[in-house]
């Protein structure tokens, strides 16, 4: 359903994404592994047309993009059928719980007020916080506010939801709730690629892993392959670290 | 002390009623300003080809000159301009017959917008690029981001800025008279003219402002508060 | 509409720009008398005994809105009238620029304060406690320590306070003060301003530079007084980590 072919992009000097591809399966949730600087958030920026990549070509759906040469009228296209959630959240900042998530509904997606609040209320009993209808961003924790994050990229019905690192933003004793969250839409079925660094959260949720590394996609699989019998050197390397580290944290 | 107080109570109702010309140019000024200087720091901000060079030299050249000598080039050369362009438009109407009132409107607004721009470009850089991105990942265009979640978030964190402009705007006011507009200033001038009593009419004008500024500055104040509610939140618990 | 006279505009700039010293005059004379209102009433302010904070406040408050020609205007007609006798005519018979060095103290007065209060504000904590417990007396640390510090954050608004005077000082010109723009005019005048727009031209040519040297000026001044946020600047262009 999503396919992503040879996507490059550098800043300056600095080659961050080196030729990558993969694709995604309706309902599949894909999850992005790699250290810091690997080039995954700005694989997914380029997918959500943040930054402009130096070349490569995504289809999604019956759409077919050019990542490097596209109109604003395709990226919004590519927008209306996906939904991003942000590493910081990004509520805006000026609305309501319950406005978040209209507001796209409404100026993103042109359905009426009316409709909007119904879609968006149910949104928010999914996430758990239909008591926060009425708060501002600014009343509600980090954990809460990622999770109306969630339900503003869910209300919306996208083909695909990209997730950049949505926990790391958040206190410890915050990500659970978050993690638990995508768990739930993980088991009705939605389409989803995460960048994280939870590993243990990646071997239960995901159908497929791809890890990065250096701006290219050194491998991808189911997780039981990744996480017991990697292929590659650098990606034993990289989960021997992560996974003792993880063991430290327990 | 020479002073005749019997002047100042006759003379302060007959100033006072003047001031809704004074308000009204503070208004219309004030409305000029704000939608030049919103444009301007656009205009900055995108980096608009010849366009963003112009308004920086405009605004430095603004900032850089006295009120007074602003007011009468405006007032003294704009009657060409607008003699050239009714020409050229072919109208049928006589330059003279153009009520100073609109050069007054014009003049003042020069150094208003330019503070406005200065304050808007200060409020879009306190608003996070983050907040774009959301609105844009949500499907929403460009203008309905910027009207829906820039804009409302940029004149917030203006707004303390705005209001000081307000003020600076109703004290720039008194300088109408020179355009031959009579407001408060000007009336005052005219009064204590005729009986060589200038400074008790001034005193008048002076009180006039003080009461005038307190109450709009109250105002300005009420509406920064009602405006920025998502900044505190409504719910006192969290 | 005539086309402008270069000759025109060289004669109105060289006849007005020696008088930018009455304008250097009256902002001297007003900035050292307004900063010693200013340090006044931020004493007051600070003072426990209610009245005078509330007075020192007042006067702060009632500047702020009072437009300068309003402010102007009262000191001239007002300062001989409320004198009066021998002293009124005295002071009838005084030079504008007495009035506006009285006007412009005034309002410096009032905004100074708030610079006085927030550059001391900024002070760190134990900046004071530091400087007694090396057996400094009160003055000579704030004198030595305070003082400088203090002078540094107020740095780029005394920069603007120039500005600010040297524009708004024109408005004296419809008192009869001749500096530059009033000379300007004086001389426009006597041409029964035919030359209008050429003078117009001149005074930009004059005020605009002025102000952005100024500008300039301050700006250099704000660097080389925080030798910290030189060096900080230094890293940021050369691309270190702090």
């Amino acid at each position: 359903m999503l396919k992503v072919q040879n996507v490059k992009k550098s800043f300056g000097t600095n080659e961050v994404l080196k030729g990558v591809s993969f694709e995604v399966d309706k309902g599949d949730v894909v999850a992005v592994l790699g250290a810091s600087g690997s080039g995954k958030t700005t694989l997914l920026r380029c997918l959500e047309f943040f930054e402009r990549a130096d070349s490569g070509h995504m289809e999604l759906g019956d759409l077919s993009v050019d990542l490097h040469v596209h109109s604003k009228k395709t990226a919004r296209q590519i927008r209306q059928k996906t939904a991003f959630v942000f590493q910081n959240y990004n509520l805006f900042e000026n609305k309501t719980a319950l406005e978040n998530i209209s507001l796209g509904l409404t100026a993103g997606h042109g359905l009426s007020k009316k409709e909007a609040e119904k879609i968006a209320a149910a949104a928010l009993e999914r996430v758990g916080l239909s008591d926060r209808a009425d708060y501002y961003p600014c009343e509600l924790s980090g954990g809460q506010q990622q999770r109306i994050g969630i339900a503003r990229a869910v209300a919306v019905n996208p083909d695909v939801i990209f997730f950049d690192e949505p926990t790391s933003a958040l206190d410890p004793e915050l990500v659970g709730e978050v993690l638990d969250t995508i768990k739930a839409l993980a088991k009705e079925g939605t389409t989803m690629v995460i960048i994280t660094h939870e590993m243990a959260f990646a071997r239960d949720v995901s159908t497929k892993v791809i890890y990065m590394d250096g701006g290219v996609i050194v491998e991808q699989g189911p997780p039981d392959v990744i996480f017991t019998k990697p292929r590659e050197e650098r990606t034993r390397k990289f989960l021997a670290r992560f996974i003792q580290d993880f063991d430290y944290v327990i | 002390m020479n002073i005749d107080y019997s002047f100042i109570v006759s003379a302060l109702p007959k100033i006072a009623a003047f001031l809704p010309v004074t308000l009204k140019l503070t208004v219309v000024a004030f409305a000029v300003a704000f939608a030049a200087g919103l444009l301007m720091a656009l205009a900055i901000n995108r980096r608009i080809k010849v366009l963003s060079p112009l308004c920086r030299i405009y605004m430095s050249l603004i900032r850089g000159t006295p009120m007074l000598l602003q007011i009468y080039v405006i007032y003294n050369l704009a009657p060409y301009a607008a003699a050239a362009f009714i020409e050229k438009a072919g109208l049928d109407i006589n330059v003279y017959d153009i009520d100073p009132v609109w050069y007054a409107y014009i003049a003042l607004s020069l150094t208003a917008s330019v503070s406005v721009a200065e304050a808007v470009r200060a409020g879009m850089q306190s608003v996070h690029q983050g907040q774009r991105e959301a609105g844009l990942s949500m499907g929403m265009s460009e203008s309905a981001v910027f009207i829906h979640i820039l804009f409302p978030q940029v004149i917030c964190a203006a707004m303390p800025v705005i209001g000081n402009i307000v003020v600076d705007l109703i004290k720039a006011t008194s300088l109408a008279f020179m355009m031959s507009v009579t407001e408060i200033t000007g009336e005052a001038k005219i009064l204590g003219g005729d009986v060589l009593r200038y400074f008790e009419a001034y005193l008048c004008v002076f009180v006039i402002y003080i009461v005038v500024i307190a109450v709009v500055e109250k105002m300005m104040h009420l509406l920064e508060n009602r405006m920025s509610v998502y900044r505190r939140g409504v719910h006192s618990s969290t | 509409m005539r086309t402008v006279e270069v000759e025109k505009v060289k004669y109105f700039f060289i006849e007005s720009l020696p008088y930018l010293r009455v304008t250097l005059l009256y902002v001297t004379v007003s900035l050292v008398i307004g900063f010693m209102i200013g340090a006044g009433i931020v004493c007051l302010r600070k003072s426990r005994i209610k009245i005078l904070a509330a007075i020192a406040s007042l006067y702060v408050t009632v500047l702020r809105c009072t437009p300068s020609i309003v402010l102007l205007f009262l000191v001239y007609y007002g300062l001989p009238a409320m004198l009066g006798g021998r002293v009124g005519d005295a002071l009838n018979r005084m030079s504008p620029v007495f009035f506006v060095c009285i006007t412009f103290s005034l309002f410096i007065g009032a905004s100074s304060s708030e610079v006085i209060r927030s550059a001391y504000e900024s002070l760190r904590a134990g900046q004071r406690e530091a400087g007694l417990s090396v057996g400094m007396t009160e003055l000579q640390t704030f004198w030595f320590i305070l003082l400088p510090q203090m002078v540094k954050r107020a740095i780029p608004n005394i920069g603007n306070m120039i500005i600010f005077l040297m524009k708004e000082g024109a408005l004296a010109y419809t008192i009869g003060l001749r500096d530059v723009l009033g000379q300007a005019y004086y001389l426009s005048a006597r041409s029964i301003n035919v030359y209008a727009v050429d003078m117009y031209l001149a005074l930009t040519l004059i005020y605009w530079p002025v102000s952005l040297a100024i500008e300039k000026l301050f700006h250099i001044l704000e660097k080389k007084m925080d030798p910290a946020k030189a060096r900080r600047s230094l890293r940021k262009l050369s691309g270190g980590v702090a």
